[in-house]
């Protein structure tokens, strides 16, 4: 009985292992999940442009651009990114005359792990950005690119060895704040996404 | 061979029966393993990879941004331009309003003020605003149930990136979105929290609709690059 069963098997799946290739990528779903981390630290705000042209804040740097260079990542092996993270740490505010903190930095905030506080854009080689309004590339809120620690955005991005993935972040808690108050130069301790990755290797 | 590690192929798992259909004394003492590795098959490559499996996976952020809005003020007609075809997938939303403040005591205190008034459920800042969208320029797909359109709470309506609103629509090149927003934050002014005035203005909206690249996705079928691993990598 046993031959029978194992004879009759051997013939159903060799047809099956002759009506695809198994060589690839079965079984990667199994297999160890990476990370990738863009980080930046002690990351400053950035002048912003004038509200009404004229006025202070005139050659500032536009809410949807950066002038920070971007952060590289070198893809060490085909993979497939499934998903997307991001978080940031606020500094404490300090008042120059007294010395005292002030924590509003982090009242500021609306968004899970402070993800409304920097913005962010991520693309590949340098010609290609993810976050678009159709026309030029743009960098948008964290909250509106990426997913949180606990709950990474999900997605499916085939990568291939050797390619670069460039990050570049800004720091935009001057956005809450009127131009000219001296506490909106405020740092960011860190920023920090991270790319969930899944390996794929040929067998 | 397989490992307690690494699932078996299917080549493993019908060497073994052919193994076992040569050999009938070691096939009764094999049958055990062999239903074993039958049960660890993973499923098959199109399984795992076709969109039900990833049903809410995104790579382009496709977005509308908005500057400096006052309260009240309603702005309509900025539009997004799908540069490929996508498929959106969801829509998410983040409001930054200007406190205009020239003190950090103030400020404080105005912080204060505002996470009372704010629903906890307002993340990122939406529940400052409303919204409504439509397809070039021709269908509303916020509405009261008749032609006539209308706005809808932010916070009803998108997401906050932590989860997306989910959509299900199929763009092709050359597609626009069309966005429209109200600045809403001057009806907080009825929530009792003192004489703080609520109203603010908004530095900047941004709607971002999430959008999966269909490559040459056509109502008909066609190329499905994005979704589907090829051989090895993107090559």
């Amino acid at each position: 009985m046993a031959p029978e069963v194992a004879r009759q098997l051997a013939h159903e799946l060799g047809a099956a292992v002759g009506g695809q290739s198994s060589r690839f990528p079965i079984g990667y779903i199994y297999n160890g999940t990476y990370k990738w981390l863009a980080r930046v630290q002690n990351l400053l705000p950035e002048p912003l442009p004038a509200d009404i042209p004229g006025e202070a804040g005139a050659g500032g740097v536009p809410l949807t651009r950066t002038i920070n260079d971007p952060i590289p990542i070198k893809v060490p092996f085909d993979a497939v990114i499934q998903g997307v993270q991001g978080w940031c740490v606020p500094k404490l505010a300090l008042d120059p005359e007294t010395g005292e903190n002030f924590p509003w930095p982090f009242l500021l905030s609306c968004a899970h792990d402070f993800r409304d506080l920097f913005a962010v854009r991520w693309g590949l080689n340098g010609d290609i950005w993810y976050s678009t309004d159709g026309n030029d590339s743009l960098t948008l809120p964290a909250s509106v690119t990426v997913g949180t620690q606990n709950l990474p955005r999900p997605m499916f991005w085939p990568v291939e060895r050797n390619q670069n993935i460039q990050v570049e972040f800004r720091n935009i808690i001057n956005y809450f704040l009127p131009f000219n108050v001296p506490f909106a130069n405020l740092e960011l301790a860190e920023a920090v996404i991270a790319f969930d990755v899944l390996r794929l290797d040929p067998a | 061979m397989s490992s307690n590690l690494r699932p078996p192929t299917l080549e493993q798992v019908a060497t073994l029966a052919g193994e076992m259909a040569s050999n009938p004394t070691d096939a009764l003492h094999k049958m055990r393993m062999l239903a074993k590795w039958l049960g660890d098959l993973p499923p098959p490559q199109a399984e795992l990879m076709s969109p039900p499996a990833f049903k809410h996976t995104s790579l382009w952020t496709n977005a509308a941004v908005f500057e400096n809005v006052a309260p009240d003020e309603v702005r309509e007609g900025v539009e997004v331009r799908s540069q490929r075809n996508l498929w959106i997938r969801g829509v998410v939303a983040q409001a930054i309003p200007l406190f205009d403040f020239d003190s950090q005591d103030q400020l404080s205190t105005f912080l204060e003020a505002q996470r009372v008034a704010l629903c906890p459920n307002a993340t990122n800042n939406r529940g400052l605003f409303e919204l409504n969208y439509r397809l070039n320029g021709s269908q509303g797909f916020i509405s009261q149930g008749r032609s006539r359109e209308t706005f809808a709470p932010a916070v009803a309506i998108t997401g906050d990136g932590v989860y997306q609103a989910p959509m299900d629509w199929k763009l092709e090149t050359n597609d626009h979105i069309q966005v429209g927003i109200r600045n809403i934050s001057q009806r907080r002014n009825s929530t009792p929290v003192g004489d703080v005035d609520l109203a603010l203005n908004l530095r900047l909206v941004v709607v971002a609709f999430w959008g999966v690249d269909m490559g040459v996705w056509s109502p008909t079928g066609g190329d499905t690059r994005a979704l589907t691993v090829p051989a090895r990598g993107i090559g």
